[in-house]
C-alpha cells in the first residue's frame, strides 16, 4: 500500500485568523502546543477526533484544514 | 520540552547512572561466584537499589502529568509516544531476558552448576533496563515527532 500523507493548513489558517498564536489553537483545540507545531511541521498526524476540534476552533470543514494526497 | 520528556530525561539519567552503579559493585570482588557470601556487597547493592528507586518515584512525583487547574501537559501525541515508547521497552527487556539466559545457559552448560547470584543481577538489572530502554525511546520519539518553532 502506498504511503499517504495528510497536509494542513493550520500555520495559514492561524495567520488568516487573527494572527492566533499556537498556544491559543492548541488551548481552544485541547492539545498541546508541542502538537500544533509537530502538526504544522508535518510530524504528526492527528485524530479524527483532534482533527475535527481544530476544524471547528476556524470554522471550517475538516476538509478545508486537511488534505489528504496519495 | 514537555513535562514527559522532563520525566524521560531524570528516569533515563537515573536508571544509567544506577544500572552502572549496580553493575560495578557486582562484578567487582569476584562477581556473581562470591556475590551470595559477600554481605558488604550486598548491602551496598541493596542500598543502591533503594536509592534508585526512590529518586525514581520523587521524580514521578516531582513532574506530575496532571495539574488542579486543568492545563494539558499530555494530549493524544504524548499518549501515542508513550504507547510506543513502553512496546519499544517491553521487547528491550524481552531481547534483555532471552540473551542474558541463553548466555548464562552457554557459559555455565559444562560445569552444570551456576552460581545463584546470576538470578539476583538478572532480576535487578532488567527492571533499571526496561526503565532507562523506555525513557530513551520516549526521547526518541519526541524527535521524531516534534520541532522547534514559534510559541
Amino acid at each position: 500500500m502506498a504511503k499517504a500523507e495528510i497536509k494542513n493548513n493550520l500555520r495559514r489558517l492561524r495567520f488568516e485568523h487573527d494572527e492566533m498564536t499556537q498556544q491559543e489553537l492548541a488551548d481552544r483545540s485541547q492539545c498541546t502546543r508541542q502538537t500544533i507545531l509537530a502538526l504544522e511541521q508535518g510530524k504528526y498526524v492527528p485524530s479524527l477526533a483532534l482533527a475535527f476540534q481544530i476544524a471547528r476552533v476556524f470554522g471550517l470543514k475538516i476538509e478545508d484544514v486537511f488534505e489528504y494526497q496519495d | 520540552m514537555t513535562r514527559l520528556q522532563k520525566r524521560s530525561l531524570l528516569d533515563l539519567i537515573i536508571s544509567a547512572v544506577f544500572l552502572a552503579g549496580l553493575t560495578a559493585v557486582f562484578f567487582s570482588g569476584g562477581g556473581a561466584e562470591t556475590y551470595v557470601q559477600d554481605t558488604t556487597r550486598k548491602i551496598l547493592v541493596a542500598a543502591l537499589l533503594a536509592l534508585g528507586y526512590i529518586l525514581l518515584f520523587f521524580v514521578m512525583f516531582l513532574v506530575r502529568l496532571k495539574s488542579k487547574d486543568k492545563a494539558i501537559f499530555m494530549d493524544e501525541r504524548d499518549e501515542r509516544i508513550v504507547r510506543q515508547a513502553m512496546g519499544t521497552a517491553f521487547t528491550v527487556f524481552a531481547i534483555y531476558v532471552f540473551l542474558m539466559c541463553i548466555g548464562l545457559y552457554e557459559a555455565y552448560s559444562t560445569s552444570e552448576v551456576m552460581p545463584v547470584g546470576w538470578m539476583w543481577f538478572l532480576a535487578y538489572s532488567s527492571g533499571f533496563i526496561a526503565i532507562l530502554s523506555r525513557a530513551i525511546a520516549t526521547l526518541i520519539l519526541y524527535t521524531r515527532m516534534s520541532g522547534h518553532g514559534e510559541s
